[in-house]
Formats: structure tokens, C-alpha cells, sequence
């Protein structure tokens, strides 16, 4: 009797203590797993979404995605390649260690080492020397413009625990061993690693020591990647779990009117649209002598036959607002002025058809992801319904995202959808060099065969080194006015952001879709 | 029984040849690992530099021979998705699958078995005339739609059962096991019965199927007219005779249960092999597909010499030959 009883009391002892101690639990799930807790082995947007809560970079985002100091307190730029950064004092990692300019030396030694994803982001960074523990200086291999959006997504890792647990470079897939950073790591974020299954369960602590003045009153949270989209649902509706990140659509209404929960909604960075052939002598497959795609008529009677309000009524369910062209507002240097469509008009379409020749039709191979953006499948299925109407015969391709994604700068479609929303730069330089430049080199690479301007060309490059907010806000328009006027791409819309969560929580949801937790509060 | 063990040995080997040879051939078809890895901005030097790493700029025989090599000496290599050496992958995913379709089989026996001799011994009967068309739902229905039923009703509404997961797990050695806590057992009531669904109804009309044709037999006739009681002709004599196709047909589909317990891991997000071979080709994850299509050919052929070797015990008359 006398076990039984002690046992008891340990046991309620620990109940009592967890139930104290974790006063604040966010339960989160989201389709994906992590890649690792290496901050610099994937540049993938979901892990470096969650990680952004144990790591940090010289600056992050905040709340309203504007670049604001983070381990970095202040910088000036001493030359135009020559940048200057006064580190944060008592700053310390979750292991104690103090965050010193060693750290950012090694952090950019990993990162930039051949072979990491990251090499690429660091590329115009020649050499960092440091001035003391708190000082450093950067040289630039030529001027760049984006330097601090870049270092946003770069993180900082301490030198001394990399070392101990050997993991001096990101975790190298062409190996066997598979590192220790998969189920550990050290930042100096808000919150710090406590637990980590992978693909079960991860679970994150607050970190009472961080530098900044904590706004979020989160204990714990608790990340379970749930893969299929109804459980997912399920658990957010059981109460299993606080917050789920992508609602889908059809489910949004169920969410909405179950009490206690709620849906937040935001306009995301990413534009969706199609990508055309419009280098080509012939289209494959089309029927007809050489490449309707590549005469603007008939690019602009394809986007006239799409019915986009119809789209955003049946499909999206609302929530999606039709686009003239692939900047979001919430991107710096949105040109509100040049955001207006052409109109809906089949028989517009049908005329602009007729005069490029093509009054009989054409058939047209058409290639969408299914899965990569939000009822891609549906939109493109009733796109071909749209533009049978003006005679154009779509051949409907359907790919798995992993294909698609191999597929299309391959060059292997000719008129293809595609998403895009500048991450992480948050900047028009990274959507216009993906996909408007001509294909050349590095610039260009989802854009294959697609739209090419010299002058478009020549304003993207110097986009990229400008300094002077008023003169790139000037090319970046004539850029996007151009491409829009050309029919460089056929717009749709602007994807909405449906995070559906319990009234406990109180979320932000910010356009690039990461999830700042130390943002959050819970009731 | 000797020969019998060093041939299907031998088979063994050129099974998870040729399925992991196959599955290479496959892989071009599926899309390339390496924007996964490197994210879209990448640049195309940066892609080439990790196929070469990677080894996937080589033709598809000398990838398959590579990975041939490295697998001789149980070297799988390192998942794409995860990081993780694939072996420590498999080992932490192989006890939750075999947990659930042992699980699954076994209620599946428990009640399928039963519900056969009854149906097969009360043809007529209402109660055989409802389990019957029961039985016909349960092989008609697919396990999403029962899955998604059971958490729709279990979880949602009346929020006594997880929606996903394990539960609680011990460990015991490498493997992790959910039968010894309440969450863990919990965890895999709504799993369990989505999957022995189809079988208890198949075990069942089996069962039932084979009895009425043994009822037919001389040697009941003959049991009878020895003045043996019910029981003993029935049990003894009609479900023994009745047994052997449903030790091959159980067998065979515990093979495929291992295999292909996808849709149920996927709909409880039951971390074992199902879900990942889910996310592995979701993900172009090369070296874990490989490996578990290497796993499986072993496990069906491995399955096999078991339901062989069980005909011994079941049928003497296999035992003189």
C-alpha cells in the first residue's frame, strides 16, 4: 500500500511540475518536416521558417517585413564594397557560450564553403576580417544591393559547439554519416531545441536568456509534421493541436464556424502564373507552322480568355486577388500604377487571335504542378475550359511537384504555371532575375526559353547593384511595366494565406509565410 | 526442409537484386533530388557540383552498382529528406509498422476465424445473412474513406482517440514499442481496425467458403457416421481441412501489409514504413527508396518460407514428402 501511495504522489508531484512549468504549450503541425536542425544544409523555406526561431542572423525580419538589427546592432557602409557591423554584446548562445565575431567568421566559413547551399547567398561577400570581438568588416566583390536581405536567411551558428560536436561543415548528403546536427543545434534564438524525433515530434523551449525583450508569452512549442491534409484538420478540430498553417481551402468554412477556432488570413508574397515558350521556331505538338506563343497577340488573347474572377470565386473560394503583375504589394517597390489586368473579353481574345492568324485554333501543351501552390491542379484544369472557348485545344500535362520542379528549367514545357514570391530575399531583384531575365548564366533559370527583352535585361542587372531606393524603384518599374505590357507572363493571381488556429492563439501572419514565434501569444 | 531453407536463401539475394535494380530504372522518371536540397535559387553550377557529389550524374548501372557495393556491406547511405544514415532510418520505422499489422492481423484472426465457422454453420441464419453483407462493406470500402470516418467520429466529435501518431513510446534496445502505455495503445485502436477491416472480411468469407466445401468431403461423412460429436467434426476435422488457404492468403498479405501499409500511416500519420516511403518519393529521397524496395523483396520472400514452413506443422501429410 505503502509503494502504491509513493508512487502516486511521484506521480502526481509530476504532473504538477509539468503543469507548471509548461504554462503556454503551442501545439503546431504543417505537412513538411524539417530537413534537419542544421540552419545551413537546406535553403528551404518551411525549415528555415521553423528554425528562424532558434537561430538568428546579423538582422531579421520583423512583424511588418521590414529588416530591423538582430545580432548585428548597427552597420555603415564605409565604401560601396566596404560594410562595416557593430556585433551585439551579451548576447549568448543556449549553451552559455558568449556570441562573439568569431562566430560570424566561422558561421560564414561554413555556410560559403563549397558544396553548401548557402555558397551561393554569400557568393559576393569576398572576406570578413574582425576588428575586435564585437566589430567586424566586409568586402564585397562588387557592389550589391541586397546584402542585408540576404543576411536575413543566414544564420549564425556558435564556433565552439559546432567544433565539439564536429560539425565544422553542413551536413554533406554524399556521406554516410549523417551528423549530429540532425537532432541537435545551438542558436541564440527565442526558443531552444529540447527534443527532436525527426518526422514525429520536435519540440522547442522558450529561452529565458535571449537578448531581445520577449513580446510572446510561449512556453513551449510542440512541432508535429502531420503529412495528410484532412488528419491534419482533424487534429487542429479535435484540439490536439493549437495551430496548423495552411488551411485548406475546403475546409476553411468547417474551421471557421467550429467554436473556438478561427481562421487568420494574409496576402502571401507569391504570384501565380503561366510561363511561356516564346523562344522556340515551332511548338511542338501545336498543330499549326511555327510558335503562336511567340507573337504577343496571341499571349494576350490567352490571358483575355481567362475568366480570373471566376477562378477567384469557384476555386479560391476568395481568397486570391487577381494580379497584373508578379510583385506583391507587401514587396518593397510595388508599383501600385501598374497593377491593372486586361480585361476579361473572349471576344477581344477571339479578335487578337484572328489577326495573329490563328483564327482556327491551335493546340496548345499545357504542364502544371500538382501540389505546389494552392489548387494549382483545379485552376489549370479550368483554365482549359476557359480557352477552348477561343478555339485553343489544351493538352493537359499533370506532374508531381519533385518532377515539375526538374522538368521546368530543363526546358521541357512550353506553356507551364508556375509560383513565385521571392523568398527569402523579399525583394523584386530575385523574382526578376528567376524569371524574367533572358537565360543566361545564373540569371534566368526558371525562365527557360521564356521572355527576353535586352532592355529589360540591362535594368535587372543594375536593379541588382543599386543603392539608391529612388533610382531602383524607377528601373524596377519600367522592368515590370515593360514585362506587363509585353505579356511576359500570364498573370493570375496573388495566393492568400488561410491559417487556421484556436482562438488561444494569437498569431501574426506575416507575407513570406514564416512562422515568428516569438511574435505569438497564447490566452 | 534443408534444401527447401537454402534455395528461398538463395532467392533472397537475387529477389532484392533485381527489385532494387528495377527501382534505379525508375528513378529517372521521378524528378531530380537536388532542387529539393538546394532550394530554388540555386544556381545551375551549384546543381551540378551536388549530382557529381552525389553520384547522380552517373549512368543508371554504374549508380545501381555503386549502391550495390555500398549495400554489400550494409552501407544504404543518407536520406536526402532527412539526413539521416537510411539504416538508423529503417530500424526506427520498421517496430511501428510491424506493431500495427501484427496488431491488425491478429484482431483480424480473432474475429474473422469465428465469424467464418459461424456463417459456414448457419448458412440460413439472420445473423450470418447481416455479418455476410457487413463483410461486404468492409471489402468494398477503401481504408481512407474508413480512416477518415473513424477519426471524423473518434476524434473529433467525441475526442476520446488521437488523430495521429504513436502515442507514448518505450524503448527497448533499438526497437520502440507503443504496447506498453495507455497513449500507445490508444494510438493503435482507430489504425488497427482501419486496416483489419478488409481482412476480417476476407479471413471470414474464406473460412466460410472453404468450411461449406469441406462439409461436402467423404471424410465428414464418414467423421459423422463414426458418431463423432458436433464439435469434434467441426472443429477438429472441417476447420483444420479449411485452414491452409487462409495460411497462405493471411501470410501473403501480411507481406503486402508491411509493404503497402501506406494509406493507413499516411491517414494516422503512423510513423512507420508506409509514411515513409510516402515522403521518400514525394522527395526523389533515391537512397531511401531503394533500400526499403530491397527491404520489401527480402520481407515477401522471408514471408513465404514462413507460410511454407507452417503447411509442415498444419498438414502432416507435407511432412512425409
Amino acid at each position: 500500500m505503502k509503494r502504491y501511495l509513493k508512487v502516486l504522489l511521484l506521480a502526481s508531484c509530476a504532473a504538477l511540475a509539468t503543469g507548471v512549468a509548461h504554462a503556454n504549450t503551442l501545439r503546431f503541425a504543417e505537412a513538411q518536416e524539417i530537413s534537419s536542425m542544421d540552419p545551413h544544409a537546406a535553403r528551404e523555406d518551411f525549415t528555415l521558417s521553423l528554425l528562424a526561431n532558434v537561430y538568428e542572423g546579423l538582422v531579421r525580419w520583423n512583424a511588418d517585413l521590414k529588416i530591423e538589427p538582430a545580432l548585428a546592432e548597427s552597420w555603415e557602409a564605409l565604401s560601396d564594397t566596404k560594410w562595416k557591423f557593430n556585433l551585439r554584446k551579451n548576447v549568448k548562445f543556449h549553451n552559455g557560450n558568449p556570441f562573439t565575431a568569431d562566430d560570424v567568421i566561422f558561421s560564414f566559413t561554413r555556410a560559403g564553403s563549397p558544396g553548401s547551399p548557402f555558397a551561393g547567398l554569400l557568393e559576393p561577400i569576398k572576406e570578413i576580417t574582425k576588428i575586435d570581438d564585437h566589430t567586424i568588416e566586409m568586402t564585397l566583390k562588387r557592389k550589391y544591393a541586397l546584402l542585408l536581405n540576404d543576411f536575413a536567411g543566414w544564420y549564425i551558428l556558435d564556433k565552439e559547439f559546432q567544433e565539439s560536436v564536429g560539425a565544422e561543415k553542413p551536413i554533406d548528403l554524399s556521406t554516410t554519416t549523417g551528423g549530429a546536427m540532425t537532432t541537435q543545434g545551438v542558436g541564440t534564438g527565442p526558443f531552444k531545441l529540447s527534443e527532436r524525433q525527426p518526422d514525429i515530434r520536435t519540440v522547442f523551449v522558450k529561452n529565458p536568456d535571449w537578448w531581445d525583450k520577449p513580446q510572446h508569452n510561449i512556453d513551449e512549442i510542440v512541432y508535429t509534421p502531420i503529412t495528410n491534409a484532412a488528419t491534419r484538420v482533424a487534429a487542429l478540430l479535435s484540439g490536439e493541436v493549437d495551430f496548423i498553417r495552411n488551411a485548406p481551402s475546403q475546409d476553411i468554412a468547417r474551421i471557421e464556424s467550429t467554436p473556438g477556432m478561427k481562421i487568420m488570413r494574409a496576402p502571401h508574397l507569391r504570384n501565380i502564373f503561366f510561363g511561356m515558350d516564346q523562344q522556340s521556331a515551332e511548338l511542338e505538338g501545336s498543330g499549326v507552322k511555327g510558335n503562336p506563343l511567340a507573337d504577343v497577340r496571341v499571349r494576350k488573347a490567352i490571358y483575355q480568355a481567362i475568366d480570373i474572377e471566376g477562378i477567384k470565386r469557384s476555386i479560391m473560394r476568395d481568397n486570391s486577388r487577381p494580379t497584373a503583375v508578379p510583385l506583391a504589394p507587401e514587396l518593397p517597390f510595388y508599383d501600385a500604377s501598374l497593377d491593372e489586368r486586361f480585361p476579361f473579353d473572349i471576344e477581344a481574345s477571339k479578335k487578337l487571335l484572328e489577326e495573329a492568324g490563328y483564327k482556327d485554333g491551335f493546340t496548345l501543351p499545357m504542364d502544371c504542378p500538382a501540389g505546389s501552390f494552392i489548387n494549382d491542379e483545379r485552376i489549370c484544369q479550368a483554365v482549359v475550359g476557359m480557352i477552348a472557348k477561343v478555339g485553343i485545344k489544351a493538352q493537359l500535362n499533370m506532374h508531381t511537384p519533385v518532377q515539375f520542379d526538374t522538368e521546368l528549367p530543363a526546358g521541357k514545357y512550353a506553356f507551364y504555371m508556375l509560383g513565385w514570391a521571392g523568398l527569402p530575399t523579399i525583394d523584386a531583384y530575385n523574382i526578376m532575375s528567376a524569371t524574367f531575365h533572358t537565360p543566361t548564366g545564373d540569371l534566368g533559370a526558371w525562365n527557360p526559353k521564356g521572355y527576353s527583352n535586352k532592355h529589360v535585361d540591362e535594368l535587372i542587372e543594375k536593379i541588382g547593384t543599386e543603392y539608391e531606393p529612388a533610382k531602383r524603384q524607377e528601373m524596377i518599374s519600367e522592368a515590370v511595366k515593360t514585362h506587363r505590357d509585353e505579356v511576359g507572363k500570364i498573370m493570375l493571381h496573388q495566393q492568400f494565406l488561410t491559417w487556421g488556429m484556436s482562438d488561444k492563439v494569437n498569431a501574426i501572419v506575416p507575407a513570406d509565410e514564416y512562422t515568428r514565434f516569438w511574435y505569438y501569444t497564447m490566452k | 526442409m534443408i534444401s527447401l531453407l537454402a534455395t528461398r536463401l538463395t532467392s533472397v539475394v537475387l529477389v532484392m537484386l533485381v527489385v532494387s535494380g528495377l527501382s534505379f530504372c525508375v528513378f529517372n522518371f521521378l524528378g531530380d533530388p537536388v532542387n529539393n536540397i538546394l532550394g530554388v535559387n540555386a544556381t545551375l553550377e551549384q546543381r551540378e557540383e551536388l549530382r557529381v557529389a552525389l553520384g547522380l550524374d552517373q549512368t543508371t548501372i554504374v549508380q545501381f552498382w555503386r549502391f550495390v557495393e555500398r549495400a554489400a556491406v550494409g552501407d544504404f547511405g543518407v536520406s536526402y529528406r532527412n539526413r539521416q544514415p537510411v539504416i538508423d532510418l529503417m530500424l526506427v520505422r520498421l517496430p511501428a509498422t510491424l506493431e500495427l499489422v501484427l496488431t491488425a492481423t491478429l484482431t483480424a484472426l480473432l474475429i474473422g476465424i469465428p465469424m467464418g465457422i459461424y456463417t459456414a454453420l448457419r448458412p440460413k441464419g439472420l445473423l450470418s445473412r447481416i455479418v455476410q453483407l457487413v463483410s461486404l462493406l468492409g471489402i468494398s470500402m477503401p481504408q481512407f474513406l474508413i480512416g477518415m470516418l473513424l477519426i471524423l467520429i473518434f476524434s473529433v466529435e467525441l475526442r476520446w482517440l488521437s488523430a495521429f501518431g504513436r502515442g507514448e513510446t518505450v524503448r527497448i534496445g533499438w526497437w520502440t514499442t507503443g504496447l506498453l502505455t495507455v497513449s500507445g495503445l490508444k494510438a493503435l485502436i482507430m489504425p488497427t481496425i482501419t486496416l483489419a477491416v478488409f481482412q476480417i472480411s476476407m479471413i471470414m468469407r474464406l473460412v466460410r467458403g472453404e468450411m461449406l466445401e469441406v462439409f461436402r468431403a467423404d471424410f465428414i461423412k464418414f467423421a459423422r457416421a463414426r458418431g463423432l460429436s458436433d464439435r469434434a467434426v467441426y472443429l477438429t476435422h472441417a476447420l483444420r481441412n479449411s485452414l491452409l488457404p487462409v495460411i497462405t492468403v493471411v501470410g501473403l498479405q501480411i507481406g503486402s501489409l508491411i509493404a503497402f501499409a501506406i494509406v493507413v500511416e499516411a491517414v494516422f500519420q503512423w510513423p512507420g514504413m508506409g509514411l515513409l516511403i510516402l515522403q521518400a518519393i514525394e522527395f526523389a529521397d533515391f537512397p531511401v527508396m531503394s533500400a526499403y524496395l530491397a527491404f520489401v523483396g527480402f520481407s515477401f520472400v522471408m514471408i513465404n518460407l514462413i507460410v511454407d514452413l507452417t503447411y509442415l506443422l498444419v498438414d502432416p501429410r507435407m511432412r512425409v514428402k
